[in-house]
């Protein structure tokens, strides 16, 4: 049962938010996101565009015909709709002849070098694509930390590098540095073999799980590659229904099946009772015997090899 | 365990919202304007087939199994190379797309997908995923693959291995390791532009061997004896999931149903005992594998667009786990027991309940506040029963036992703000408060209180950094001994799951771009955890994480990077040999250097392209531990190091057709005391399976034409 002071928490946290909702419903009223774009569209729609943006302008478009947004009967796509301008805003004022010397009108972009702020750069994508993938996008880590959806999606490319085998890592190692370093490790999922990619355990537009994983928990998410291991098993193992992680490294470790430490080390962290699990590793005592089968080969799991749950009636020792 | 208060939660956390949930619904620009002839764009061009396939060979210098421990690539000679990326737009939006990746490896894959954009989509995937664990592991058992191990007639057993007089002429190479089998069929239909009706499915066969420990012996483990064992994997996993979505500019939504059926078609694992002590007639030991099961879980996922800026979502998923399979009887030797099972199946069930809750408010340009709120429900059905079970197939246990079906409920309320100050600066705050309950554990409740703080800044267009620093506390109830353990635990250990902790994370990201084509970075992360309320057990964790990179693209057709990353792990445990206060003393130091340089060069353009990339990966791990009372071994470092070299050429012979030239280097090598040198017969009590040392030093050449159209 969840405790009283929880639940009075969350009543406190919900009283707060009605307050918020006066300044909220006021700010609505006065503040239209739109001041990044202009007021008027252009005259041709692409063919204005096509007309600077050639394959030898800074800025070519034409890779984008190579992509599903570039087809005009599908409705929902930017070509079935105003095209350039779905997403870009309004150009009538960036594309009208400009005098000499004069600076042309600004018009919404996405890349890195955008100073319109990650929300308003997000919304023409979110105006299609905030359906089930990323209805929880708003408000999630990357949304939160000001990523766009440029800042890891190229538009303008026949194949966006994100979507691809080995891109994908690419770019989410852009930040996740650490990551980058543990899939290097000798134990570690397949991912600098291509075989596995971020994506098929996290979804980074906001997710059900912890760490944006795909499904509502870490060993749910780890169940969809090795349900074997999900039971429930006559004789549980308690932390190894509770979290995967709290004995595994899911991105690379230097010790065998992505542990934490080795077994003499990581089972000893929470088992000390009368008798061999208390006794230290490298003991030579009680008997010589103790050095060698606890730590060698597969050591505690020598014997206890069915750490993650036993369903048969004599393997309350996790040894059958 | 109650599941309906966090249904009043989550009512109580959105009924405020209620009452002005009233806006407008933003109309999109619809329909294209008939001025607009989009006469330049090039759909036309697009249609038709297009796309590059890829045919050659590489060879490989070496056998090693670790270098192709994923890949299959592990024989020495030729290797196909084969890869093919297809795509075919036909009029009114229809499509169809091919990928085929290492078609002339184990770890092949082919996916297709076509349909009409916009109208229905269907796709069909298939993909290999080897897994190589040992190469020529020796045992002297036979029937590796099946549920049945036997040893030459001629055995003779021994008390312990290096008396087995017959052990080394019964020896046997043997592989060990995996090979998936995935095959994916999927669809969507798109009735209109709101709806999205989609189901997916996948069967996978994963089968081989796998290491698994058969262990003789009674409650004193310097009496147990045990052998590792080529068990069988031969598993197929099915998983289903179908849904609908629903979605507007101001609610989406999203049902579905997913389905997970796992099936192992070995349902044991016997094998003929090696030793002759203990008991000698204790012929045959009989292990449960992994019993099917089953999962089912109705989702729904939501989200509302209360204001303009203001947005709640919603994700519940009710699951529940099944698994009903026949139990083995307690032991093979019949002799040993007359106790009949209390049933003759689990009937195990477990139903599961996620719940998170979230609330995004901008109320001014400013500030930004959200609210989650997370409930999960692991509630174990399963009944409970006593067990007169007998000990490793060898002796009939003095006392029963009863399972324990845990479960656990977790509630977790994370409130959090950021403001935006002048210069690009923006302050970043929040707290979060966790309640845990655990049935059948030591510590029926824990809480944790965590509060952050942060900032970013971005005091000029070259330089932008972030810094947050986290801090938690966890206590809870009374940790109490759980009466069925049995032998107990020493009273002063704790478990790290349940025991008090102080943790504190500090995070920090910078990145300086000096110039417009040199960028450098920091990333740092630190760790450390405090357990100093436990006597026994984990008591302090540290690790840190600090990464240094540096870019610099000259021009258009030359850029450069390297990095370097250091991470620290740390940890201290106490024990007690004595089982009574601290008399041993463990500090595990992981020590890991990663860096990486690479370029990628543009020789010339449309012509030839060069890239080349060097990774070096080096752990140390050291294991102290040290007593003043127990005499102690040493034990050595353990050592893994990697070196990593790739290189490629891509030179367009023709307009379509290019040549590719492809080079890989890896050197490995590995020193770890637990393996190195450890034959079947070095553990004097466990036989166990020897095998190749995984260091290499390998050589990969291809060679490939490269056909565009």
């Amino acid at each position: 049962m969840m405790r009283n002071h929880m639940k009075a928490l969350v009543l406190a946290i919900a009283g707060g938010m009605l307050l918020l909702q006066a300044p909220a419903a006021i700010s609505s009223q006065f503040n239209d996101d739109s001041d990044n774009v202009g007021t008027t569209y252009s005259k041709k729609g692409a063919d204005s565009c096509i007309k600077c943006h050639d394959e030898d302008n800074e800025y070519p478009v034409f890779p984008i015909f190579k992509t599903k947004h570039a087809q005009p009967a599908d409705p929902r796509t930017p070509f079935g709709k105003r095209q350039c301008e779905s997403c870009h805003g309004p150009g009538g004022e960036h594309s009208k002849k400009i005098k000499s010397g004069e600076e042309r009108p600004p018009i919404l972009s996405f890349g890195h070098k955008s100073v319109t702020p990650p929300t308003e750069r997000n919304r023409p994508c979110l105006s299609c694509h905030e359906d089930h993938g990323r209805i929880n996008w708003k408000g999630s880590i990357h949304e939160t930390n000001d990523l766009a959806c440029a800042s890891c999606h190229v538009i303008h490319t026949a194949k966006d590098e994100v979507m691809t085998r080995f891109g994908q890592q690419e770019v989410c190692f852009r930040c996740h540095k650490k990551e980058r370093s543990d899939i290097f490790r000798t134990s570690t999922h397949p991912l600098r073999y291509g075989k596995i990619n971020c994506s098929d355990c996290h979804d980074s537009h906001g997710a059900p799980g912890p760490h944006l994983l795909i499904r509502p928990s870490t060993n749910e998410t780890c169940f969809t590659c090795h349900a074997e291991k999900r039971g429930p098993f006559l004789w549980q193992h308690a932390p190894v229904d509770e979290d995967c992680t709290l004995c595994h490294r899911s991105h690379g470790s230097s010790h065998p099946a992505l542990l934490k430490k080795r077994s003499f080390l990581l089972c000893r962290e929470c088992h000390s009772s009368m008798g061999h699990p208390s006794i230290a590793p490298g003991s030579s005592t009680p008997t010589a015997l103790s050095f060698d089968r606890f730590l060698l080969a597969k050591g505690c799991m020598n014997c206890h090899p069915q750490v993650h749950g036993s369903n048969h009636p004599s393997g309350v020792k996790l040894n059958r | 365990m109650k599941s309906v208060t966090p249904s009043v939660l989550a009512i109580a956390l959105f009924l405020p919202l209620l009452p002005v949930a009233a806006i407008t619904d933003e109309v999109p620009a619809q329909g294209t304007p008939e001025s607009w002839e989009c006469k330049w764009c090039r759909f036309e061009e697009e249609k038709g087939g297009h796309g590059e396939i890829e045919g050659g060979a590489a060879y490989l210098s070496t056998d090693s199994y670790k270098f192709g421990q994923y890949s299959g690539l592990n024989a020495k000679g030729f290797n196909l190379i084969g890869n093919a990326d297809v795509h075919y737009r036909g009029a009114g939006a229809r499509f169809l797309d091919l990928e085929i990746t290492d078609l002339g490896l184990d770890s092949r894959a082919a996916r297709i997908e076509g349909g009409k954009q916009g109208e229905f989509t269907f796709s069909i995937e298939y993909d290999e995923l080897p897994y190589l664990q040992l190469n020529a592991a020796e045992t002297p058992f036979s029937g590796a693959g099946g549920n049945l191990l036997s040893l030459p007639d001629d055995w003779v057993p021994a008390n312990t291995t290096d008396q087995m007089s017959t052990l080394s002429e019964s020896l046997q190479p043997e592989d060990i390791g995996t090979k998936r089998k995935n095959l994916g069929l999927g669809g969507t239909f798109i009735p209109s532009p709101e709806w999205n009706l989609y189901a997916k499915f996948n069967r996978e066969t994963k089968e081989g061997t796998k290491t698994l420990a058969g262990m003789f012996g009674n409650d004193n483990a310097f009496a147990a004896r045990s052998a590792i064992l080529p068990a069988p994997v031969d598993y197929v996993t099915e998983q289903l999931e179908a849904g609908a979505t629903y979605n507007t500019r101001k609610w989406q939504a999203h049902i579905g149903y997913y389905g997970s059926f796992f099936k192992n078609e070995n349902k044991s694992l016997a094998w003929r005992n090696p030793f002759s002590n203990p008991p000698s007639d204790a012929n045959f030991g009989q292990m449960a594998l992994e019993p099917d099961n089953s999962f089912h879980q109705i989702f729904f996922s939501g989200g509302y667009q209360f204001l303009r800026r203001t947005r709640g979502t919603a994700h519940v998923a009710w699951g529940r786990m099944l698994q009903n399979e026949s139990f083995l009887p307690y032991t093979t030797n019949g002799s040993l027991t007359s106790s009949s099972l209390p049933r003759n199946s689990l009937d195990g069930r477990v139903d599961t309940l996620a719940i998170k809750l979230g609330l995004t408010s901008t109320p001014i340009d400013k500030l930004r506040l959200k609210a989650n709120f997370n409930f999960t429900d692991y509630d174990n059905k399963t009944d409970k029963a006593t067990y007169d079970y007998v000990i490793a197939d060898s002796t009939p246990s003095l006392i029963s036992r009863t399972n324990q079906p845990y479960s656990y409920e977790k509630g977790l309320l994370e409130l959090s703000g950021s403001y935006r100050l002048p210069k690009q600066t923006k302050v970043l705050a929040g707290f979060d408060y966790e309640s845990f309950d655990r049935t059948f554990q030591e510590r029926s409740n824990t809480r944790e209180a965590t509060a952050w703080g942060g900032v970013r800044v971005r005091p000029h267009e070259e330089l932008e950094a972030t810094l947050k620093y986290t801090y938690a506390e966890r206590d809870g109830g009374a940790y109490e001994e759980v009466p069925e353990i049995s032998p107990p635990e020493n009273a002063l250990l704790r478990k790290y799951n349940m025991a008090d902790r102080k943790r504190s994370k500090a995070h920090a990201y910078v990145s300086y771009m000096p110039h417009e084509l040199v960028t450098f970075g920091l990333s740092m992360d630190y760790a450390t955890d405090d357990y100093s309320n436990s006597i026994l057990g984990l008591t302090d964790g540290e690790e840190t994480s600090v990464t240094l990179d540096a870019s610099y693209v000259p021009r258009e057709d030359l850029s450069l990077y390297a990095f370097y990353t250091r991470d620290n792990i740390d940890t201290k445990q106490v024990g007690s040999q004595t089982f009574s206060t601290p008399d041993w003393f463990a500090d595990g130091t992981d020590r890991i250097n990663t860096a990486g340089l690479g370029v990628k060069y543009t020789v010339i353009e449309d012509k030839l392209d060069l890239g080349a990339d060097y990774t070096y990966s080096q752990a140390n791990g050291a294991i102290d531990v040290h007593s003043s009372i127990i005499d102690l071994t040493p034990l050595p470092d353990l050592k893994t190091r990697l070196h990593q070299l790739k290189l490629y050429a891509d030179y367009r012979l023709k307009e379509k057709l290019s040549l590719r030239l492809d080079y890989i280097y890896e050197d490995y090598e590995q020193s770890d005391f637990t393996t190195d040198g450890v034959d079947p017969d070095s553990i004097r009590t466990v036989l166990s399976l020897g095998g190749e040392d995984s260091n290499y030093s390998a050589h990969l050449m291809g060679i490939s034409l490269r056909y565009r159209f």
